[in-house]
């Protein structure tokens, strides 16, 4: 068996993945810290999915709008988080 | 590294190890997952054997760009290993659905607690309390290797990966 490449995910894509952790949790990405009390419920495996959406989301918002969605420092996610309905509206 | 020497190491490694696998394993993937550009940060990589007696092994790393002068080059700064029970239920791509009611025998992480393995029953056993293993250096190959070997043998990981945790 060879190896299978994935088509790359869209910045919508990728918000609404995000979207549905916030939701899931009700924790916000802008607070979802590496150490925060309240991200400490968060899964194991979806905290670091979550950490890694961050980091696409990033890199295609830095590309589509010329903005970053969120700055994703060893999980710290605090600062000029905007509204991923602006992004996609930009 | 770069996404093209990531996929032609992964190419080379997994045509390798394939040899070594029990008949009757199936294989789910490994899937190669780029972001944007082909050749750039981030990408992820997934890929499982589930052995005919239910059980399976995940191997899972995320890369992301190191600076923004090394744009195009990526760091691996989280992954999962993960050897235990496979959940019945599959996603839409043959992967078994992750569940807290199928917990890991053996498992060693990077992700946000810092490397870490769940050895012996007890989770989070950190870097601090293990000699002999850095754990953030295991390669997703090395972890297959060792699950192979535990199911031919019968070893301990401890034995198998030489390492030892202290209390």
């Amino acid at each position: 068996m060879s190896i299978q490449r994935r088509n790359a995910p869209t910045l919508d894509g990728v918000l609404r993945a995000i979207a549905a952790f916030e939701r899931h949790y009700d924790v916000e990405t802008s607070v979802f810290t590496l150490n925060d009390r309240r991200s400490a419920h968060v899964d194991e495996d979806d905290a670091t999915e979550w950490l890694y959406l961050i980091e696409q989301a990033n890199v295609l918002a830095e590309s589509a709008v010329g903005n970053m969605y969120a700055t994703a420092s060893e999980g710290v996610l605090l600062h000029n988080v905007p509204d991923p309905s602006e992004l996609l509206a930009a | 590294m770069r996404f093209h020497e990531y996929e032609d190491w992964l190419e080379r490694e997994h045509a390798a190890i394939e040899t070594e696998l029990e008949p009757g394993c199936v294989q789910v993937g490994p899937f190669l997952t780029p972001t944007e550009y082909p050749d750039s940060p981030p990408w992820k990589m997934e890929w499982a054997v589930i052995f005919p007696d239910g059980n399976f092994f995940r191997v899972t790393e995320n890369w992301f760009a190191r600076t923004t002068s090394l744009i195009r080059r990526g760091e691996r700064k989280h992954f999962s290993f993960h050897y235990g029970p496979a959940n019945p239920l599959r996603d839409a791509e043959g992967l078994p659905v992750r569940s807290q009611n199928y917990p890991a025998i053996f498992r060693a992480d990077c992700d946000r607690h810092s490397p870490h393995l769940h050895f012996a029953g007890e989770d989070h056993v950190g870097q601090g309390r293990v000699a002999g293993l850095r754990i953030d250096q295991l390669e997703p190959f090395d972890f297959a290797r060792a699950i192979l070997k535990y199911r031919a043998t019968g070893d301990g990981f401890d034995t198998i990966l030489k390492f030892k945790v202290t209390t």
